[in-house]
């Protein structure tokens, strides 16, 4: 069966920091996998076809059977990455065992440039700590570790300090993410100006320059808001990268109570209140055909506005996270940013 | 609660669109971009880091 490229195991909610954007923010808890459940679930995507496995949380280095899961994981032929804040890295003897179970590769998600700044977004110490986690791998030769770094605003200082920060500790590899909503049934999401993230885009692009590290963006909104010139730019650089699977139906999470989740964002709305994920691999299979799967898969793959229907850059674009439409007026905002100077349709 | 509920939020088109696809990625970061969500393309996949 090749129904499920990539799959995400919710291995635990619980977690050591409290970040103010999290998607699970409503949702840390200790609730945790049950450790044959996690198994039976590798078992289950291994069956739907899935090429790689993904640890999420809360936090998935406090999961106490992490190594034994990365084994068993590696044992079945699916390649395995954790998703982490890093923290855990910094006991060099827990960087060593999780190298050795076998995972191909870790992201480190930075929460600040400054001990302060992280402190104020995640109500914990913990940038020495990841700094000195990213460095411990390192330092044992594991080297497919990358960072990944959520912009939620176009403050020019604060990314002047991330760079610092990039460069002061040789930092390599990162991922810029733009900040997704978190999804609530009210009209009472933060909303971005996209217009602004879209012009931040071309601040980044400049900075970067200037520097030796690696890096990609993964941009959550209509690439209509960036500068076209600099937009190609990144593009023939290969510095973008789209941010949704949704549409296609390839991916798929399993929460720590084995609800399915189309993706880690709907932590709170899971495709069924029912516990699709200990179904066998049939009715799973079943279930991902049902109406709400295609409802949803269909909604994802839609254009936001008509306006996008003609545009060249939909490919790569897809107009951004498509939740951020649940909140935001995508032909208003859309046409706002066409009808500037920037990739103009009218 | 249910997905369904949080769907009737959406206020986009109901056209769908053609079918979309990843980037090459970046080749240093292939498989280090596990959290990037990409797109898995299947045939059309010029994304490296499905594979």
């Amino acid at each position: 069966m090749d129904k499920i490229r990539t799959g995400w195991l919710t291995v635990t909610r619980k977690c050591n920091n409290y970040c103010e954007w999290c998607y699970t923010q409503n949702k840390l808890n200790c609730e945790t996998m049950d450790y044959n459940d996690a198994l039976s679930s590798v078992d289950k995507l291994y069956e739907l076809g899935t090429k790689r496995i993904v640890l999420i949380g809360g936090e998935p280095t406090l999961y106490n059977n992490i190594a034994d899961l990365i084994k068993y994981i590696v044992s079945k032929g699916i390649k395995v990455s954790i998703a982490s804040n890093g923290r855990k890295f910094s006991d060099i003897d827990f960087a060593k065992r999780i190298v050795e179970a076998g995972v191909n590769s870790i992201n480190i998600s930075l929460k600040g440039t400054s001990e302060y700044e992280y402190l104020k977004y995640t109500k914990s110490n913990g940038l020495t700590e990841a700094i000195q986690g990213y460095n411990n791998l390192k330092k044992i030769g594991f080297n497919n570790v990358s960072l990944s770094y959520v912009i939620v605003d176009d403050d020019k200082t604060n990314f002047d300090n991330l760079v610092e920060l990039i460069e002061k500790n040789d930092l390599k590899n990162i991922v810029f993410q733009f900040v997704k909503p978190v999804l609530k049934l009210k009209d009472e999401n933060d909303i971005v100006d996209i217009k602004k993230l879209g012009a931040f885009v071309t601040y980044i692009y400049e900075k970067m320059k200037r520097t030796k590290t690696n890096y990609c963006l993964e941009i959550s909104f209509p690439l209509c808001s960036v500068d076209e010139k600099i937009l190609q730019k990144m593009i023939d650089e290969n510095r973008i990268i789209t941010c949704c699977h949704i549409s296609t139906g390839k991916g798929l999470i399993f929460d720590t109570d084995l609800k399915l989740l189309p993706c880690n964002h709907f932590a709170e709305f899971p495709y069924s209140d029912e516990k699709i994920g200990r179904l066998s691999v049939s009715e799973i299979s079943d279930f991902l055909d049902s109406d709400i799967c295609v409802k949803l898969r269909k909604t994802a793959g839609s254009y936001p506005s008509k306006l996008c229907i003609d545009c060249d850059k939909w490919p790569i674009c897809g107009g951004g996270c498509f939740t951020r439409w649940f909140y935001q007026e995508p032909d208003k905002i859309i046409r706002e940013l066409k009808g500037g100077d920037v990739n103009g349709i009218n | 609660m249910a997905l369904t509920n949080i769907l009737s939020l959406y206020k986009g088109t109901n056209i769908l669109g053609s079918k979309i696809m990843g980037l090459k990625g970046i080749s240093t970061m292939a498989n280090s971009l596990l959290d990037c969500n990409c797109i898995d393309c299947g045939e059309d996949a010029n994304c490296i880091n499905c594979d």
